[in-house]
């Protein structure tokens, strides 16, 4: 499906919207259903793509292979020391909106890693494989500073940037039985 | 595309603001965060990965032994340090804002 033609094939905004979006990211309209959206360490399209193929091959390698060391585990550590880090954040008078990202900015900034309040390699590693957008918004923040947002619009931000397994999962719907 | 205006931040933001007051269902509305998520999230480790030595990630991935939590982070600063990377990651972002901000508009919110 085209770009042109998508406006008239589907019928609603959210349709429109979406389908615009895949068509931009992967150069084609998968249909637009619903799904629960897991984001992968790589997406298909870019795992095909040269010159950074080996390095995308390498990479998972390296990661696939860590976590059957058990660094998996990082991820429940960034979330229980969430909160450490917000207070640690407050402390330093970053807005509570850049404390949404406190847990990257706490990692790359030397008077909180510096404090002992987290183990800078083992979180480093953990945010490079779970949250590397929470990380890229971190930069922006510390180089562009920050503002304040209403509860509503900080919790969606927070999913977005945390990625989309933390999308609520649309409820299954049971099929009727056939006879 | 204002990307010299406004940081990643705050257009995400006004993007948000944008969805939260079209009238959409909380349904539809979580559909395109989903979306917006997803895309936002396909990008950024391409990017670094571009940026990161290949024979270095080839050779840590390649040697069982070498690889730790120290191993890669001492890897990962090469890619995260360098300001080409963060150019590219930002001009990168900023274009699928763009796609974000189109999309809005073909959904009838803008």
């Amino acid at each position: 499906m085209s770009e042109q033609s998508m406006g008239a094939e589907l019928g609603t905004p959210r349709d429109r919207a979406i389908a615009y979006l895949e068509l931009r990211q992967h150069g084609t309209y998968k249909g637009g259903a619903e799904k629960h959206v897991k984001t992968g360490l790589i997406p298909d399209k870019v795992r095909r793509t040269e010159p950074i193929v080996d390095a995308v091959t390498a990479y998972e390698q390296v990661i696939d292979r860590m976590g059957q060391k058990g660094f998996e585990g990082s991820q429940q550590a960034l979330e229980n020391l969430r909160p450490q880090a917000y207070d640690a954040m407050r402390g330093m008078q970053w807005g509570a909106r850049a404390a949404d990202f406190l847990l990257t900015a706490a990692i790359w900034f030397p008077g909180i890693a510096g404090r002992g309040l987290i183990k800078k390699g083992a979180l480093t590693w953990a945010m490079m494989r779970f949250r590397p957008l929470e990380w890229v918004s971190a930069q922006a923040v510390k180089l562009g500073g920050t503002h304040a947002t209403t509860e509503t619009v900080a919790h969606v931000l927070n999913k977005i940037l945390q990625g989309g397994e933390r999308v609520p999962k649309p409820p299954i719907v049971p099929k009727p039985m056939t006879a | 595309m204002n990307t010299k205006q406004a940081t990643f931040e705050d257009r995400l933001t006004d993007i948000v603001v944008q969805i939260e007051k079209s009238g959409w269902t909380d349904e539809d509305k979580n559909a395109l965060y989903a979306k917006i998520s997803e895309y936002l999230h396909s990008v950024v480790l391409p990017v670094i990965l571009k940026f990161t030595p290949v024979e270095e990630l080839k050779d840590l991935a390649n040697n069982p032994a070498k690889d730790s939590v120290d191993a890669f982070v001492e890897l990962m600063k090469k890619p995260l340090s360098n300001p080409k990377m963060s150019e590219e990651l930002n001009a990168t972002i900023h274009g699928v804002l763009d796609d974000v901000e189109t999309a809005l508009s073909k959904g009838g919110i803008s």
